[in-house]
């Protein structure tokens, strides 16, 4: 099955490590894309606990450098919306799909 | 937070009563009759500062801030002072007047506009804290 | 956390302005709550939470310092000290209007940062919520 939306391995930034990957025609099509989706989500979920934990440091005086704690927060932030968009994406395509009267 | 500017306005109110003050001290300085010729030496005028504010509404606001206690016309700042065209100087030319220096004044306004101006300070913060705040909601 | 944060500047503010407003009354001690004894306090109740759930969700548990009590509502209420330094002046009191104003503008800041990261948040949140699909 092809890759319309050029999900899989498409789009660099702070959630892939710059290897474009081509769209592939195997059968486990499906699993990668869990598999890649779920490793975005876990990745997401793990920078929004890094930037809390940030945020609970510099309240208690733990760290002083409020530029690090403002950069860790706004990294989460950025990719959490990525994420946000990735998924509206997907929906689209899938109600487009849904749509296409076979 | 609505309480701190209370307060930052109840210590504007009284250095400004401060301020008052000295300007009158200033301008009575030389003044020993009263608007009907009569002998009335001009007292000096001192303002008593206490901490809390009694007009406020809540017993939390009611020990916060500071209020002027009292108006206090000083019967014994007064002095011999030279005077000879005046209806009520003695024989020497001599009339008990008011015992008021204007330097000394001066300062005490000076020092009354700073506190002023730091009280106004203090409201500039609680007011972008207050506006900080409204800003969550938007 | 970050509203304890916000709570905390805010009514540290009210004493400030009360030491600010009695900068010239005689006989006045000034007073003031430590910003490093509360941020102790946010310490340990992080810690708890911490050991307890491992991360960053959950309750806080906050134990009362000598200077600030958590109310049952939520809020704070202050002891302040009055011990903190300066020289007595002829009119017995210990106005130092530099330090103040420093305790002010720092204040303010701990006010501010707790309050942008809390502003990030929500619109983070509010983002999520609003978004719909299709």
């Amino acid at each position: 099955m092809s890759d319309p939306v050029g999900l899989i391995g498409g789009a660099h930034g702070p959630l892939h490590d710059g290897q474009p990957k081509g769209p592939s025609n195997q059968p486990t099509d499906g699993d990668a894309f869990r598999q890649a989706l779920f490793g975005q989500l876990r990745e997401v979920s793990e920078m929004r606990q890094d930037a809390d934990k940030a945020v609970e440091d510099l309240m208690t005086g733990e760290r002083a450098d409020l530029e690090g704690v403002l950069l860790a927060t706004q990294k989460a932030d950025t990719a959490f919306q990525l994420l946000q968009q990735m998924r509206n994406r997907v929906m689209e395509a899938y109600q487009e799909i849904q749509q296409m009267r076979v | 937070m609505f309480g701190s500017l209370d307060i930052s306005t109840s210590g504007m109110i009284a250095q400004r009563v401060r301020l008052t003050a000295a300007s009158a001290n200033i301008a009575g300085a030389n003044v020993v009759e009263d608007q009907f010729g009569n002998y009335a030496p001009f007292l000096r005028r001192e303002v008593m500062l206490a901490s809390g504010d009694p007009s406020a509404t809540s017993r939390d606001g009611r020990s916060m801030g500071v209020h002027v206690r009292e108006v206090y016309q000083n019967p014994d700042a007064l002095r011999s002072r030279y005077m000879p065209s005046s209806p009520h100087a003695d024989e020497n030319g001599y009339v008990i007047g008011p015992d008021i220096s204007s330097v000394a004044e001066q300062v005490d306004a000076m020092e009354a506009s700073r506190a002023y101006e730091a009280n106004v300070a203090a409201a500039e913060v609680s007011k972008a804290m207050l506006a900080q705040a409204l800003r969550l909601i938007a | 956390m970050l509203e304890a944060m916000m709570r905390f500047t805010g009514q540290r503010q009210r004493l400030l302005a009360h030491n600010v407003a009695n900068l010239t009354t005689p006989g006045f001690k000034a007073v003031d709550v430590s910003p490093q004894g509360f941020q102790a306090m946010l310490g340990d109740a992080v810690e708890k939470r911490r050991r307890q759930t491992g991360g960053v969700n959950g309750r806080l548990d906050m134990r009362d310092s000598r200077e600030v009590r958590v109310r049952a509502d939520g809020g704070l209420s202050f002891r302040p000290s009055d011990d903190v330094g300066g020289v007595l002046l002829h009119d017995r009191n210990n106005r130092d209007v530099e330090r103040l104003m420093q305790d002010m503008t720092e204040n303010y800041g701990m006010y501010r940062v707790a309050n942008d990261l809390m502003r990030s948040r929500l619109g983070v949140l509010r983002t999520a919520i609003s978004q719909r699909v299709g």
